[in-house]
C-alpha cells in the first residue's frame, strides 16, 4: 500500500476495511507509537492496535 | 524469613538472583486486583515464588464458564466468592507469607489507600472502566503499575510509572489517552479467549512484578508487549513520551475520588436505568413494562422470557412509538442496549422509565447458571 504519511494510510484503509473507521486502535511505525501524523517512508512497517481489556 | 529455605532452594542457586533477589521478594508488598484469567496464574507464581504480602482484589463469583482458563478453582467452588478461594488455596501452597483478601470492588474511594500499601500493583481486570481508574490511581501515587490485558488469542503486556531507559514514566494514557467506547471494542465475553492465553499473560505479568522487585533483567517500562498465540508474534512497540495526557489525569485525589470511570468509558448513561440480572428477573412481569432485545434477528442465546425483538441497526433510522411507560433493554453483553437506551432517552426525555440489563444476557445466564 501508498501513503505518504499514516493520515492518508488510514484514510485508505478504512476504504478497504469500513468496519475500521468505528474502532479504537493506536498506530506505531516502525515499533514506535505515535501521536500525531507521521510522513512514512519506503518499507516502513505500520501497527494497528486494538486496546484490550479482557482479563 | 529463615535466612535459608529450602523451598526457594532454586531461587538462591540462579546467577544474579540469589538470597539477595529472594529477600528482596520476601520484602515485597503486591497488589493483585482481579482474580480472574491474569489474577490467577500471577498469584500462582507470585505465592510460589515468595513475595512476603500478597493482597487479592475481586468482588466477583466463581462460575462455571470460568474454569476454561481460571485454574486456581475448581468445580466445587462456584458460587463462592473468587478473592477468598483464591486466598484459601494460595495460603495452602505456600503457608510462610501473608496472604489477605478483600471481597469488594477497586473504587476510587478505595483505591487509592490499597494501591499506597503495596510496592507493586498488577491488573488483572477486565474492564476499561476499572482500568483507567487503576492507571489514573498509580500515576497519582507515583507507583508501579503491572498491565495485563487479552482478548481472543493475543495479549498485550506493559509496565507503567517506572523509569524507562530515557528516563520517562509512562502510563496506559500514553498508549490510549482516552477510554474507548464500548461500541468501539468487541467485549471480551462476546469475543472469547483461549484458556491457555491468561496464563501466558498472567504469568509474563507476575515476571515482570518479579524484575521489578528485584532489579534483574530489563522491566517492560514504555514499551508495550503484544503477543499473539497463534504463532508466536511477539512486538513489543516503543510508547512516546507526551506530557499532555497527564492533563487527562485528575489533578489530584480529590478530584480522581470524585471522578466516576464507569461514565467516562460508556458504561453507564445517565438517564438510563441499570439493572442486575437479578433485578432485571423481578421486574419481567411488571405491568405498563416492555422488554426489547435489541440484537440481531438469530443472535445466542435465546430469551427464555417473554420479549419483542427491535435490532439497534434498524432502530438509529426508525424509533417505534412505545406505549408502555416502562422500557427495558437488553443485548449480548450490555453495550448495544445502552447505545438503544441513549436513542429511547433522546426521544422519551423523562416522559418515560428506561432501563437496561446491566452485563446484558450473558451476565444472566451466567447468574443463572450460578
Amino acid at each position: 500500500m501508498e501513503a505518504i504519511d499514516t493520515a492518508v494510510l488510514k484514510a485508505a484503509l478504512q476504504i478497504e476495511f469500513p468496519a475500521l473507521a468505528d474502532k479504537k486502535y493506536a498506530i506505531a511505525v516502525n515499533n514506535k507509537v505515535i501521536t500525531d501524523t507521521k510522513g512514512l517512508s519506503e518499507n516502513d512497517v505500520v501497527a494497528l492496535m486494538p486496546p484490550y481489556s479482557g482479563g | 524469613m529463615k535466612e535459608v529455605n529450602q523451598r526457594y532452594a532454586r531461587h538462591y542457586s540462579l546467577k544474579g538472583f540469589g538470597l539477595q533477589g529472594q529477600q528482596k521478594l520476601a520484602s515485597a508488598k503486591v497488589l493483585v486486583i482481579g482474580a480472574g484469567g491474569l489474577g490467577c496464574p500471577a498469584l500462582q507464581y507470585l505465592t510460589a515464588a515468595g513475595v512476603g504480602t500478597i493482597t487479592i482484589v475481586d468482588h466477583d463469583m466463581v462460575s462455571l464458564s470460568n474454569l476454561q482458563r481460571q485454574v486456581l478453582f475448581t468445580t466445587e467452588d462456584i458460587g463462592k466468592p473468587k478473592a477468598e478461594v483464591a486466598s484459601r488455596r494460595l495460603k495452602s501452597l505456600n503457608p510462610e507469607i501473608t496472604i489477605t483478601f478483600k471481597s469488594e470492588s477497586i473504587s476510587t474511594l478505595n483505591a487509592l489507600e490499597l494501591i499506597a500499601e503495596h510496592d507493586v500493583t498488577i491488573d488483572c481486570t477486565d474492564n476499561f472502566a476499572t482500568r483507567y481508574l487503576i492507571n489514573d490511581a498509580c500515576v497519582l501515587l507515583d507507583k508501579p503499575l503491572i498491565f495485563g490485558a487479552i482478548s481472543e488469542y493475543e495479549g498485550q503486556v506493559s509496565v507503567f510509572n517506572v523509569a524507562d531507559v530515557t528516563g520517562n514514566k509512562l502510563n496506559y494514557r500514553h498508549l490510549f489517552p482516552t477510554p474507548p467506547n464500548p461500541l468501539e471494542v468487541q467485549d471480551c465475553n462476546e469475543a472469547g479467549v483461549l484458556g491457555v492465553l491468561p496464563g501466558i499473560i498472567g504469568t509474563l505479568q507476575a515476571t515482570e512484578a518479579i524484575k521489578v522487585i528485584t532489579g534483574i533483567g530489563e522491566v517492560q517500562a514504555g514499551t508495550l508487549m503484544m503477543f499473539n498465540l497463534l504463532n508466536y508474534a511477539t512486538h513489543i512497540f516503543e510508547l512516546s513520551a507526551d506530557d499532555s495526557v497527564f492533563k487527562l489525569i485528575p489533578k489530584d485525589m480529590a478530584v480522581f475520588k470524585a471522578t466516576d470511570y464507569e461514565w467516562l468509558c460508556g458504561m453507564k448513561e445517565k438517564g438510563i436505568n441499570e439493572l442486575s440480572p437479578q433485578k432485571f428477573l423481578s421486574v419481567l412481569d411488571k405491568s405498563d413494562t416492555i422488554i426489547i432485545d435489541v440484537r440481531e434477528h438469530n443472535e445466542l442465546p435465546k430469551a427464555l422470557f417473554q420479549c419483542i425483538s427491535l435490532p439497534l441497526s434498524g432502530l438509529t433510522d426508525n424509533l417505534p412509538e412505545i406505549k408502555e411507560n416502562n422500557i427495558i433493554l437488553f443485548c449480548q453483553s450490555g453495550k448495544r442496549s445502552l447505545k438503544a437506551g441513549q436513542l429511547f432517552l433522546d426521544r422519551y426525555r423523562e416522559q418515560k422509565k428506561i432501563s437496561h440489563l446491566t452485563g446484558g444476557i450473558l451476565a444472566l445466564q451466567e447468574h443463572d447458571y450460578g
